[in-house]
């Protein structure tokens, strides 16, 4: 999958987890900056991303996320 | 001893070798509560030291995840058969039965000062080591200064290990200014606990002490005077604790958000005691929920209720505090499941968006409130009688009371050892925490404390220190987060 197909599906399911629409994904970007992102939507946009590119995470690797660009990173590493 | 005795002051005269002065003054504090239990403070911490290079220095992962598990059960050990071991033996008993309860003989003894606190640092410090969030540390003075570190051992923050030793491993020059913020903290802290928390704790004991022997609007009063006292003294402590540690160069992490003003209950609890929830979150909540996500929403409910129920319990191992968890578990689990549809709602209905946004934080309050018996009253009986009366109380005041003097009279007529003038010590306390809460809130404060001419910060400090010495109540209390 190329850097552009995974950050576009990546942004849809944001948006859909956060419920808004308007949401733009950027690498520096953390839960402070996302009004519904709290530790109970960190699990269930979790469980999106992982549905939607049918990989899966461990509970360290989703401790450890600092920033988006962390996590696409590593679905970039699921991935390959 | 406890903070607001003198002999604390001695303690806060900052010194070059930091590290090893902490740690020295951590064990001398520690030892005039008990000697022998700060054997167990520095054997577990030692423990705790050792097996953290020991759980890094495993590569792969089912080793690792065995140290892990293994270092977890050494660290908790202490807690749960000094504190968690007697209270649930008689339900182990029944639970288990027949000849094998008759062995269950271990009655514990007393539960050492500070343990709930510094075992979950210990934890938190081992489990971020394994998540290679941390290198294990190489300095054993440093791991034992984080868990014994003097202003937070009674009642936190429980700060976290990398923050902790950062700033303890990099020995800056005294900074004067972190010095005055740290004193001005724990001047209002002793404002907070001493003027506001300890008097309304004079009301509350009258009733709560015997709530049978009252009822309606007296338990109404008391169970808000409760509220207010326990955010105060919680507070208040939590502030002499950040204070103390910046007088000593370390920072600490805040535990309160104005929780009061929280618009739902999910909020309440990111703004109330938030290094407790900070760690049940990220290391019970994320990993259980984690391991049941694909249960959907029945994973959901029983991780919110898990996670709750260890936030009661850590408090006191008491049916109340179970009962306190699986009602704030129901609170959150509901609240989750229709916060989206009511937030959308509101956000269609802008005017009742307004309205929304001062009743949201009414009825969060009054959902905490209505637990809060279950800290207070002693039995399960007795939380249930002083909601039930509470209620009573609350409704009366709300169809009978056309008139302020109307309440007075009201109030009056209850008999309580409380004057006119303690209402109003009372209330004008809590107006003035609340006013400095909220500035701490909008981060509006320092720069406040800048702008305002020296004449009138200088006016501020002597009236709350002249506040303390007018109405403080005499015979200082124990603080009520000590005990937990």
């Amino acid at each position: 999958m190329d850097e552009t197909t995974l950050r576009e599906r990546l942004n849809e399911i944001f948006c859909e987890v956060f419920d808004d629409d308007s949401l733009r994904i950027t690498d520096a970007m953390t839960a402070k900056e996302v009004e519904e992102w709290d530790s109970l939507n960190h699990i269930n946009l979790i469980v999106a991303v992982e549905r939607g590119f049918r990989i899966k995470f461990t509970v360290k690797e989703v401790s450890n996320l600092a920033n988006v660009g962390e996590f696409i990173a590593l679905i970039r590493s699921k991935l390959s | 001893m406890l903070f607001n005795s003198l002999a604390f002051v001695l303690f806060l005269s900052p010194l070059p070798w930091r590290r090893w002065y902490l740690l020295a003054a951590s064990y001398a504090f520690y030892c005039t509560w008990s000697e022998t239990f700060a054997v167990l403070l520095l054997g577990l911490s030692a423990a705790a030291f050792v097996m953290a290079q020991w759980i890094a220095a495993a590569s792969d992962d089912g080793p690792r995840r065995r140290r892990l598990a293994a270092t977890v059960v050494v660290l908790f050990l202490p807690l749960v058969a000094l504190k968690y071991w007697a209270p649930f033996r008689p339900v182990l008993a029944a639970v288990v039965g027949g000849p094998w309860a008759a062995h269950l003989v271990w009655a514990g003894v007393a539960v050492p000062v500070g343990i709930s606190y510094y075992t979950l640092k210990l934890v938190s410090y081992v489990v971020d080591v394994y998540w290679d969030r941390l290198a294990p540390s190489r300095q054993f003075s440093a791991v034992a200064a984080y868990a014994a570190f003097f202003p937070q051992i009674l009642s936190g923050p429980i700060q976290r290990a990398g923050d902790f030793m950062r700033q303890i491993e990099r020995i800056r020059p005294t900074d004067p200014e972190l010095i005055a913020s740290g004193l001005r903290l724990i001047l209002f802290g002793l404002f907070e606990k001493l003027v506001v928390a300890d008097r309304l704790g004079g009301l509350v004991d009258q009733v709560y002490d015997s709530p049978r022997a009252h009822a309606g609007l007296a338990l109404t009063v008391a169970t808000y005077a409760f509220a207010f006292q326990l955010y105060a003294d919680f507070s208040g402590l939590t502030d002499i604790a950040i204070g103390a540690g910046r007088v000593l160069g370390i920072t600490a992490p805040p535990n309160f958000d104005a929780p009061f003003y929280a618009a739902n209950i999910q909020e309440f609890w990111r703004r109330w005691h938030m290094t407790l929830t900070g760690w049940v979150r990220d290391y019970l909540f994320t990993p259980l929920r984690m391991v049941l996500r694909d249960w959907g929403q029945v994973g959901l409910a029983a991780s919110l209720v898990v996670n709750m129920v260890a936030v009661g319990i850590w408090h006191v191992p008491g049916l109340t505090f179970v009962i306190f968890g699986l009602i704030h578990g129901a609170y959150l689990f509901g609240s989750s499941l229709t916060l989206r549809k009511r937030e959308r709602w509101f956000r269609q209905h802008p005017r009742l968006d307004a309205l929304h946004a001062v009743i949201g934080p009414v009825i969060t309050f009054h959902m905490v409130v209505a637990t809060l018996v279950l800290f207070r009253a002693s039995s399960l009986g007795l939380a249930w009688y002083a909601f039930r009366e509470s209620c009573h109380g609350l409704l009366q005041m709300v169809v009978q009371v056309g008139h302020p003097s109307q309440l007075g009279a009201l109030l009056r007529g209850l008999h309580l050892d409380w004057s006119r003038r303690d209402t109003l010590v009372a209330c004008g306390a809590v107006v003035v925490m609340e006013s400095l809460h909220l500035l701490q809130r909008r981060g509006a404060l320092p720069r406040v404390i800048v702008a305002v001419p020296g004449w009138m910060r200088w006016a501020g400090y002597y009236a709350l220190a002249l506040s303390i010495l007018l109405w403080a109540q005499t015979g200082s209390r124990q603080f009520i987060y000590a005990e937990f």
